[in-house]
């Protein structure tokens, strides 16, 4: 097919919450928190911005890239809510980076890198790019209810960026959508707009949590073996899955089901929690840094989210 | 035959003898927490090819067996 990732950056804020700090001001504690999903701490942003660490995790990716700015053909952000309306948090990061091609962001949720990878797969394939970048940032902690214990511990901030360039290592891809507002809604600042004549409706953040745990399993499970298939790859062949970390519980469950070893599958929630679609991107940088995946490895990626969106991939690194 | 195949799906998440499994049976004996009881609903799910809501209030393994008999009308 029609990619490699050639570079890949990671960036966060500064601030470590920790699960004792949350239960300061919430009825909840470490070992539910920890038991249930497999979350230590998450990053928390407080001056930080979105286009701040979207930028670094990209400059970060271009850098190992080995590329010059200016090589770029097209820069996809993928975000659940930009820092603006408009302009978009891609022309901003573009501007930051010094790159001059065209920039958009898209929103797929917690699918949102697989959507972005899925899309530069048409351009690169289609020969209207040659390197593309991809930044997937989201500063969780500002779009949450802080008083729904449900919800608000399970989230953290952070970006994860990677370079893809025209070559061979990816395998096979799927994205799936299915629209759907009730299992997991992330709302929108309200405009106070004197003509508007509509219910009322505050800012919200809903989750099914049950419902959302079994559809998570299910699209796993779904589209993983679908792609492995399509790729003609088994279990063995695979050096590591990278998924989207929402729940280890959701992970290990859907894992056990697959078959895979537990040295198969990648983790990093415990320190990063549920950043969304930033989530595989870091976590793949991680991995690549701490040398437990290299160049020539096949990885299986797979995540889901809201929409309800779902999307695989297998890859060679 | 509901009851046999809960039991048996139930003891299978906790590796406990079917035998020790009974409708009073509670999760929380068996320690099994939320979760663990939703990966048994989706197990139950996939042996009947039925769609249970996960919402309900679900303490025993008669709670469970009471669900899927309505159902499946059983
Ligand atoms: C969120 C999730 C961990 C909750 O687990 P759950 O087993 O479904 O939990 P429930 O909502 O049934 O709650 C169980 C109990 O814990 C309580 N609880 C919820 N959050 C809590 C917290 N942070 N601390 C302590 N107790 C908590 C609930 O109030 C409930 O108590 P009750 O039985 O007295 O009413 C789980 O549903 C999940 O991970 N779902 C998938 C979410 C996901 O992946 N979302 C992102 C998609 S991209």
């Amino acid at each position: 097919m029609s990619f490699r990732i050639i570079g890949t950056g990671r960036a966060h804020p500064e601030y470590v919450l920790t699960n004792d700090k949350l239960s300061e001001f919430l009825d909840t504690d470490d070992e539910w928190i920890t038991t249930r999903t497999g979350i230590s701490t998450r990053y928390i942003a407080t001056d930080e911005t979105l286009t701040g660490i979207g930028t670094l995790a990209g400059k970060r990716a271009i850098e190992k890239a080995g590329i010059k700015p200016t090589d770029l053909d097209l820069i996809i952000c993928s975000t659940i809510r930009a820092e603006y309306a408009c302009p978009s948090m891609a022309c901003l990061v573009q501007r930051e980076i010094g790159a001059d091609c065209p920039a958009y962001d898209i929103n797929a949720a917690c699918t949102g890198f697989l959507y972005a990878l899925e899309m530069a797969d048409a351009f690169i394939a289609s020969g209207k790019a040659q390197n593309v970048l991809v930044i997937c940032a989201e500063l969780m902690s500002r779009h949450l209810d802080w008083a729904d214990r449900a919800t608000c511990v399970l989230f953290g901030d952070g970006a994860g960026a990677a370079v893809l360039q025209k070559g061979d290592g990816l395998k096979s891809i799927r994205v799936t959508a299915k629209g759907d507002d009730e299992l997991l809604v992330v709302g929108n600042p309200f405009c106070d707009s004197p003509f508007y004549t509509g219910p009322e409706r505050a800012p919200e953040v809903y989750m099914n949590g049950g419902e959302v745990f079994k559809f998570a399993v299910g699209a796993i499970l779904k589209d993983v073996r679908h792609v492995m298939k399509q790729a003609g790859v088994k279990q063995e062949d695979v050096k590591m899955m990278v998924p989207h970390q929402a729940n280890d519980r959701i992970i290990d469950f859907a894992r056990q089901k697959l078959g895979f070893r537990e040295d198969q599958v990648a983790s990093g929630i415990d320190h990063w929690g549920n950043t969304s679609s930033a989530s595989i991107p870091l976590l793949l940088d991680e991995l690549i840094e701490e040398g437990r995946i290299k160049t020539g490895d096949l990885l299986v990626m797979t995540a889901f989210g809201g929409g309800l969106t779902t999307g695989a991939c297998v890859i060679e690194l | 035959m509901v009851f046999e195949k809960i039991a048996q799906l139930v003891a299978d998440a906790c590796d406990m003898d079917v035998k020790e499994v009974t409708k009073e049976t509670s999760f929380e004996d068996m320690e099994l927490d939320s979760l663990d009881v939703i990966e048994v609903v989706m197990a139950i799910e996939e042996e009947f090819k039925i769609n249970l809501e996960t919402g309900d209030d679900l303490k025993t393994v008669g709670d469970l067996v009471k669900l899927v008999e309505t159902k499946t009308g059983a």
